[in-house]
């Protein structure tokens, strides 16, 4: 008996059990049981003890050799293995194809989402990449000029002074270079008898080809524009006017052309490379600064008064690679504007400077007269965001579908673990679906936006392509690398959510029946579907506001009446002489007496386009010590006439206001805000009175009332009419006419028996004028297509979520039915759910497309009530979209017959 | 070619695996190698070279055989495979052929 009883020591086998390969155990365990007692038989206790812990010890680690699994018929590969890699896409490929319809939104969305995103990436990229071809881009600032009267900012420009880069560049070691330009805008260039209009030309000192990255491809830049009449030729325009070949440049050095009326002939000294499209200077033609002291005057190389110049410093670089630093500079200004300009006593007002770092000149600009191309860098980086904001939603809204479909694949991953999935092969198997549905999705989305460029190009005129993506936009290659690693990134968290859910279920459970999500779940997917309708409804309110507004500025009475107005441009050609005002009142009054033309008119320059300004305008006989800022205009008698505009006192211009001689006209109009501003009574006292401008009197013969000169972005100006005529202005003609292509031809035929050599150009001033809200009705535009997106994408989220629980709830609906419950309220059940999250994200909205509409509104001078019923449309849209989305779901569940989801109990 | 070597203890336990014919498991193998040669070896041993000749695939093996003397716990117990088996002639064959070249006086001379 004592045999029977004898156990080995406790503590070994401890020791083994505890120890000893799992795969074995059993087997050593009985084993070595075994032979203790076949030792306690032959040797008793103490041997077999012995025996029994020496043994033990010979088979644990590390002196056993552990037992492989059962290879043959139970290996467990690891999720990694190709084998596995290969089964988890083909499995995918064969779920994708199951479901078609669900894979096909899911896709949809996730294509959609992309699509946008790369293409306002593409565009934010472009605007960010501005300028920064450069190469001394971080060290070149732009002079900006502030100029005060009586404490009141009156210009925040670009334009100064003349002398102020090279005083600059003199006064301060810090300062390397510096280059002055004027734009002159429009020219026309002449080669024999052919006329090349060139909407861009500069004059540049001869500093600007070093200062600035232009290449020159012949020529040499140093000395291209020092001599006047120098001209240097963009590629292209070399290549329009010569019909030149990269070959033949060298020889066209030298050879001569002309600008616009200039008798002299500018010679060609230099071919510079096509100017980058994101550059904020723009040009086809280059002229030579020391031409404008011939034709301009010498001012243009030292007044202190006269100002239509840009200033562009170069800083020299810091100690030892340190940033520039340009504020110390700036804080030197004042003192320069002390020793130069005195108070206001040198030009009238109170001079400021700043500098202002070349790469923010295009999207941080905020100045009046504008030399170069300038965007609105908070649009930009608003459009950012949205693109930020529209690959989440697209993301969450796969999450969303994704794991909307957990229930079916419930029982997938219960079979799959019985049968002995691991759930880093489940992991790798719900991974790899949504790598490989993203995968699909963002090809798709690549050659979608490669077939939409050009309609995307056409619409915000930018050539953008997907090579601003892939090395030559804002950080080059830099940017293609985060940009993959974060859709890479983006792939894998969207496939990790539902992956993690998905391979936690429990086999049992699920296999039981008695599976339900869990609260939490739910829970993540409700707020997914509330962000995605807070997107949606700002876009939304945004939408309805830009539209709004745009309708009131087109709507809204200006003042003026521009229906029908036939706007032809001017002989620019056609010298000025003593005979020009009569050649243009016969013009006028031949191009009266057509059936169409009732009536016309000629000005110097048009509404709608920014009006030149004078400073220092003072009352005769106020004792103000300085003058005010009004902007001017040259018109002809029939001006207020043709446009309607009211007279409100005093008389119209005669036709002895005018005279040839510009020196000998002494009477004006003006404008109600400048009887205002020149501190009179009112209309009727203003007639009679005397002002200064140009530096003599001129007397107010008549007062005309107010009217939005521009669009209604700007407040209305007080404006100084001058019976001026010129011949590069403008002639309006009101035409009333079932034929009006008859009429215009008839005008151009008079236009060029008058003007002969000219180039009869015409547009229709109500279009012209719509021109300026171009820019809103784009970004209107761009709004309603993502508003548009986010709808779309939110409302998949929602079908999603709506179709994953109306499936829980099948069991419910059955019982509901049974017990009597009707359609509709069953459906009324099912939408409550949801309309709750959609009222949930309407008041996250609310305020903050309120404060998103309010900065855009900001920029308007005249602008509408940001009143609360808009906020209720969107809402009422919002919860109308989503009512249509979720009653697809729950009419389909509330007509089902309740058998279906309870025989199976 | 080279077949999958077998070393000396490898064969000797083989040779025992078969001896025992569908009887051979850890226990039995321990006691018939003391038995038959005299070899005391630790149970680890034995173990470790079963495993190995099952990994060469010369025995295979299979659970069964619970007793009340091991607390019911099963055993492993081993058979011979074919390729086990070949390899227990082969070497049988081989040695005999090395047996017939040896030179009949050799052994006797050094035996003296």
């Amino acid at each position: 008996m004592n045999r029977d009883v004898a156990e080995p020591p406790r503590w070994a086998h401890w020791l083994l059990t505890r120890l000893h390969p799992s795969e074995t155990l059993e087997e050593v365990e009985g084993d070595l049981d075994e032979l203790y007692a076949y030792w306690h038989r032959r040797a008793g206790k103490k041997t077999a003890t012995w025996q029994y812990v020496r043994n033990v010890l010979s088979v644990l680690p590390p002196f056993v050799r552990r037992r492989s699994h059962e290879e043959e018929y139970y290996q467990q590969l690891s999720p990694l293995h190709p084998i596995m890699i290969r089964n988890y896409l083909k499995i995918a490929f064969r779920n994708l194809l199951k479901h078609k319809i669900f894979s096909l939104v899911n896709v949809m969305g996730l294509v959609v989402g992309i699509t946008a995103c790369l293409m306002i990436l593409e565009y934010v990229s472009f605007e960010l990449n501005f300028d920064q071809f450069h190469q001394d881009v971080n060290r070149i600032y732009r002079v900006t000029n502030d100029r005060f009267q009586k404490g009141k900012l009156i210009q925040h420009g670009t334009i100064t002074y003349p002398t102020i880069g090279k005083t600059m560049a003199k006064d301060y070691p810090e300062v390397e270079d510096y280059t002055t330009i004027v734009g002159t805008g429009r020219v026309k260039l002449r080669r024999d008898k052919s006329l090349y209009p060139e909407e861009n030309s500069l004059y540049v000192d001869e500093h600007f080809l070093t200062f600035f990255t232009f290449p020159l491809v012949v020529g040499d830049p140093k000395t291209a524009l020092k001599a006047p009449n120098s001209l240097v030729l963009t590629e292209s325009n070399a290549q329009r006017i010569f019909g030149a070949q990269p070959k033949d440049y060298a020889s066209l050095l030298g050879q001569s052309l002309y600008i616009d009326l200039d008798t002299e002939p500018f010679r060609i000294t230099g071919i510079v490379k096509d100017v980058p499209a994101a550059s904020h200077l723009q040009f086809g033609a280059l002229v030579s600064y020391e031409t404008l002291v011939r034709t301009w005057g010498s001012w243009v190389k030292d007044s202190w008064e006269g100002s239509d110049m840009w200033h562009y410093l170069k800083l020299k670089p810091g100690q030892s690679g340190a940033p520039v630093d340009a504020t110390a500079l700036e804080q030197k200004f004042p003192a320069f504007s002390e020793r130069y300009f005195k108070g206001d006593k040198v030009s009238g007002s109170v001079e400021k400077f700043y500098l202002q770092p070349l790469r923010k000149a295009h999207l941080y600009s905020d100045y009046e007269y504008e030399i170069g191309v300038v965007n609105n860098g908070k649009a930009v980086w608003t459009m950012l965001i949205i693109a930020v904001f529209i690959l989440i939603i697209a993301w969450v809204n796969y999450i969303n579908l994704a794991t909307a479909r957990s229930l079916e694949r419930a029982k997938e991953v219960g079979v799959r673990k019985v049968a002995g999935a691991s759930s880093g092969q489940l992991i790798g198997q719900f991974l790899s679906e949504s790598v490989l549905l993203n995968a699909v999705a963002f090809v798709l989305a690549l050659l979608l936006t490669l077939a939409l460029q050009p309609v995307l190009n056409q619409l915000i005129g930018k050539p953008l392509s997907l090579a601003v993506l892939a090395g030559q936009g804002y950080g080059g290659s830099l940017m293609t690398l985060a940009l993959v690693g974060i859709f890479a990134v983006g792939i894998f968290l969207s496939g990790f959510y539902p992956a993690f859910a998905l391979s936690a279920f429990q086999a049992i459970q699920v296999l039981k029946g008695s599976f339900k999500r869990s609260a939490k779940g739910v829970w993540v997917r409700k707020s997914l579907v509330v962000f995605q309708y807070t997107a949606s409804v700002v876009l939304i309110i945004g939408t309805f506001i830009v539209f709004r507004q745009i309708e009131f500025m087109r709507k809204e009475n200006l003042g003026f009446n521009m229906e029908q107005m036939l706007v032809v441009s001017g002989p620019d050609l056609t010298r000025w002489d003593s005979t020009a005002i009569d050649r243009i009142n016969s013009f006028k009054t031949e191009a009266k007496r057509l059936a169409g033309v009732k009536a016309a008119t000629a000005s110097v320059n048009l509404l709608g386009n920014r009006l030149p300004r004078t400073f220092n305008v003072k009352r005769v006989g106020s004792n103000e010590e300085k003058g005010v800022t009004v902007s001017r205009m040259g018109v002809d008698l029939d001006f207020f006439d043709a446009y309607k505009i009211k007279m409100l006192a005093g008389r119209n211009f005669l036709t002895t206001d005018s005279n040839p001689n510009g020196n000998k006209v002494v009477n004006a109009v003006i404008n109600l805000s400048t009887v205002r501003l020149l501190g009179l009574k009112d209309a009727v006292s203003a007639v009679g009175q005397k002002f200064t401008l140009f530096g003599r009197e001129w007397e107010i013969v008549g007062v005309v009332s107010d009217f939005h000169q521009q669009s209604l972005r700007h407040p209305i100006e007080p404006i100084v009419f001058l019976p001026f005529y010129a011949n590069g202005g403008f002639y309006s003609f009101k035409v009333i006419s079932n034929d009006l292509e008859k009429t215009i031809d008839q005008i151009q035929e008079k236009f060029q028996t008058f003007f002969p050599g000219n180039e009869f150009s015409y547009s229709f001033m109500d279009e012209r004028f719509d021109q300026q809200y171009r820019d809103d009705q784009v970004f209107g535009k761009i709004t309603t297509f993502f508003s548009f997106l986010a709808v779309l994408i939110a409302s998949l989220g929602l079908f999603g979520l709506s179709s994953y629980t109306i499936a829980q709830r099948a069991k419910e609906i059955g019982v509901r039915k049974v017990l009597g419950a009707s359609v509709t309220s069953i459906v009324a059940l099912l939408s409550k759910d949801f309309l709750k999250l959609v009222v949930v994200a309407i008041v996250i909205a609310s305020p903050i497309a309120w404060y998103a509409v309010r900065q855009w509104l900001d920029d308007f001078a005249y602008k509408i009530d940001v009143s609360w019923w808009i906020f209720a449309i969107a809402g009422v849209l919002a919860v109308g979209i989503a009512l249509l989305t979720v009653s697809f779901q729950s009419i389909k569940a509330a007509l089902m017959n309740p058998v279906k989801t309870l025989r199976s109990e | 070619m080279r077949r999958t070597y077998l070393g000396e203890f490898e064969e000797v336990v083989l040779l025992m695996v078969a001896i025992l014919d569908g009887e051979a498991y850890g226990v039995t193998v321990s006691q018939a190698l003391e038995e038959h040669t005299g070899r005391l070896v630790t149970f680890g041993t034995v173990h470790n070279t079963l495993i190995r000749l099952e990994e060469k695939g010369f025995v295979s093996s299979e659970l069964g055989g619970a007793t009340a003397d091991r607390g019911g716990r099963r055993k492993r117990l081993f058979k011979v495979t074919a390729l086990g088996s070949r390899a227990l002639q082969d070497i049988q064959e081989l040695r005999n052929q090395l047996w017939q070249l040896v030179p009949p006086n050799a052994l006797k001379v050094s035996g003296l």
